[in-house]
């Protein structure tokens, strides 16, 4: 590198390797290491711009401003978790009693009695993305 | 700087378009910052810079489903977001300019100290607000936001070379404006 293209990188980049070009940072760092005073003069000047950069105000998130953004957010999961939360007492009863109507209705009087829990079970799950486009709809 | 290779946001911006929760934090929580100073830098303006944030993430979570990883790094897609909607409030701004509000000073006791890093620092932001708009575009990609040469050019469509020649220029300006701090 020269001098000529160190000055421009600092002109451009400032006095901090960290944000030089990454496939120019070695050599500039060798022509400062050679080229000791005259790379300071040159440093100098990006670093008095460098801390002026320094000084203009960051502004942090407010809490408020996080929980808008969290709140704009799509809920797909927070709705199942919360309908499960409050899925009335009665409505796993309501499933066993439908996957017994099912089994009457398709006359299978071998259905065995033990698989009504998880037939039940199946039918609500079923049921929750029709409740989902409901609550949309809603 | 920001690296080239694998974009590290791909896999939580899967997880965003599932609908997890703890994805949605964790992006709100890497990028809203980023956002916000972006934001901040070009607008000069904490409350517009709060609302461009705010709606850069509702065209994230629009377009979460549909991010196909490869092309461009997440986070330069919402760099170009946001400065897209930052440059539309640039444009009402020069169509329909209102009247600044005048600085006010707080009175509390002993904010002396603070009173003087917050004028200063309000200086640097005039000083940034007063350069032209693709010299500051330039410096607060590269300089603020940390972006790599390639990505920042890439955002503003030019090259490497009109890049840093657009930063020289810009820190050149704020060296003149600002002559008195910078000797300081």
């Amino acid at each position: 590198m020269d001098a000529q293209r160190f000055e421009n990188l600092t002109a451009a980049y400032g006095a901090d390797p960290a944000r030089w070009p990454d496939a120019e940072r070695e050599a500039a760092l060798a022509f400062q290491r050679e080229h000791r005073a005259q790379a300071e003069r040159l440093l100098f000047e990006a670093r008095m711009i460098d801390a002026a950069l320094a000084e203009a105000p960051s502004q942090v998130a407010t809490a408020d401003l996080r929980e808008r953004v969290l709140a704009s957010a799509p809920r797909a999961n927070m709705k199942r978790e919360r309908r499960r939360h409050f899925m009335p007492a009665w409505l796993p009863g309501a499933g066993l009693a439908a996957a017994c109507a099912v089994g009457v209705l398709a006359g299978s009087m071998a259905v065995e009695r033990v698989a009504a829990p998880a037939q039940a079970d199946q039918l609500v799950a079923e049921a929750a993305p029709t409740m989902d486009e409901l609550e949309v709809a809603g | 700087m920001a690296r080239e290779g694998t974009d590290p946001d791909e896999d939580v911006v899967r997880r965003v378009a599932r609908g997890d929760q703890a994805a949605v934090q964790a992006l709100v929580a890497r990028k809203l910052p980023r956002m916000l100073s972006l934001a901040r830098r070009m607008l000069g303006d904490p409350a517009e810079a709060e609302d461009v944030a705010q709606e850069v993430f509702l065209r994230v979570w629009k377009h979460a489903p549909s991010w196909k990883p490869g092309k461009a790094r997440f986070d330069t897609w919402m760099h170009r977001v946001a400065l897209n909607l930052c440059y539309d409030r640039l444009r009402s701004k020069r169509e329909h300019p209102v009247a600044e509000p005048p600085e006010r000073p707080d009175p509390s006791p002993g904010a002396e100290r603070g009173l003087e890093a917050a004028q200063l620092g309000a200086r640097v932001e005039r000083a940034l607000q007063a350069l032209p708009e693709r010299q500051r575009e330039a410096i607060v990609l590269c300089h603020y936001q940390e972006l790599s040469n390639i990505e920042a050019a890439a955002l503003l469509g030019i090259s490497v070379e009109a890049l840093e020649s657009l930063l020289s220029r810009g820190r050149r300006a704020l060296r003149a404006a600002l002559a008195d701090v910078a000797r300081s």
